[in-house]
């Protein structure tokens, strides 16, 4: 079958069933029958096992993007695991990368550790700005990373035969959220002590007895559902976000342009790239914008004598 | 009527536009006080800048919670 053959075929069948070529590539690129709905572009682990495993005939091209059928031992073992890969890849390159600046510091900086300056100078600017500046100085570490992996695991799904871990997955913003709702939590618990901690779900109190006696357990439960939403609504928010760009980057590039002679393909999918890199930072940026905005909430108020 | 999949058809799309429009209108007026205030004090404009990014993603993720549904059910479109 030449190139041009199969992409006609695969035309005709997209135009029929808006990805019904791109399902048959994503519900043998991934494991789990809950993605066969979802376009989604193979990625390396994808080629790479089919092609070893599976003994899938490779006949070209075409045969990767319309024919990719992996086989079970790979679905059973790495298939799910392929987001942990890519993340420790991710991670790998990070520590690597700021392992080798951080050998040769110069008091002056030049070259690459004073672009990396100006970024952890805006990361910790944005970060103290919301929780003030002698106060937020010792969370710009955490905050910051988060910030940092984010945007890295954001704008590796943009890669070509990469996936990020976030799309589709939606074990890894629920990671992050927990974490950033687990030390929100211990810095107020170590911050205002148990009995604080208890009392700053209880909201204002007015000295009036039979309006506290009602007012108090209401506050109590609005309170606790608050704290509780607040890493959901973190990790819908990423999920949703990472998830739509790239079935929408996976989707653009699947579509084929023609006409009555002829079928072809381009990479629409480029057009979209600007606003990916956009969304991308603009996502980390908020997710760590509001963890330190829960940080601040969980903290010290001066202004009210008592919270 | 019984529940028939293909109710979906015209359930999902038309819910994710309702949730569209509903963010549209909201992350319009955002950006329109934040515009007048960029115009009104021009020293503070970046400040300004960073709390409409933020609270325009806040309002987007409102309607990413809608094609979130889209996502989840898309499988019954059958």
């Amino acid at each position: 079958m030449s190139v041009a053959e199969a992409m006609i075929a695969s035309g005709m069948a997209a135009a029929e069933a808006a990805t019904g070529t791109v399902h048959a590539a994503a519900a043998g690129a991934e494991g789990g029958g809950h993605h066969s709905a979802i376009p989604e572009l193979p990625n390396l682990l994808d080629y790479l096992f089919a092609h070893f495993y599976k003994g899938a005939h490779f006949k070209g091209p075409e045969t990767i993007l319309f024919e990719l059928k992996p086989s079970k031992l790979w679905e059973f073992t790495l298939g799910d695991a392929s987001n942990i890969f890519f993340s420790f890849v991710i991670i790998a390159v990070l520590i690597f990368v700021f392992w080798r600046l951080s050998r040769k510091l110069k008091r002056i900086p030049t070259g690459f550790q004073a672009l990396v300056e100006i970024f952890v100078g805006a990361i910790s600017g944005f970060i103290t700005g919301i929780i003030g500046d002698e106060e937020g100085k010792p969370f710009v570490p955490f905050v910051g990373t988060i910030f940092l992996f984010i945007l890295c695991l954001n704008l590796s799904g943009l890669i070509p035969f990469y996936k990020s871990p976030i799309a589709l997955n939606i074990n890894m913003p629920l990671s992050l959220a927990l974490c950033v709702f687990v030390f929100v939590q211990y810095h107020g618990l170590r911050q205002n002590g148990l009995k604080g901690y208890i009392m700053h779900f209880r909201g204002e109190v007015s000295g009036i007895l039979p309006v506290d006696i009602i007012l108090i357990p209401l506050n109590f439960i609005l309170h606790i559902i608050g704290e509780i939403v607040k890493p959901i609504s973190l990790t819908l928010r990423l999920f949703g976000n990472i998830t739509g760009e790239d079935v929408v980057i996976a989707v653009l590039a699947t579509l084929l342009v023609g006409g009555a002679f002829f079928t072809a393909w381009i990479p629409i999918q480029a057009l979209f790239y600007p606003l990916a890199l956009m969304f991308s930072a603009m996502q980390a940026l908020v997710f760590t914008g509001l963890s330190s905005a829960y940080i601040l909430l969980m903290s010290k108020h001066e202004e009210h004598g008592e919270h | 009527m019984a529940f028939d999949p293909s109710m979906l058809g015209i359930a999902l799309p038309l819910g994710v536009g309702i949730a569209a429009a509903g963010s549209g209108v909201g992350i319009g007026n955002a950006v329109g006080k934040a515009m007048e205030a960029m115009g009104r004090q021009p020293d503070a404009a970046g400040k300004i800048q960073v709390g409409m990014i933020i609270g325009c993603a806040m309002i987007e993720a409102l309607t990413i919670y809608a094609l979130l549904v889209v996502f989840i059910l898309m499988g019954k479109l059958a």
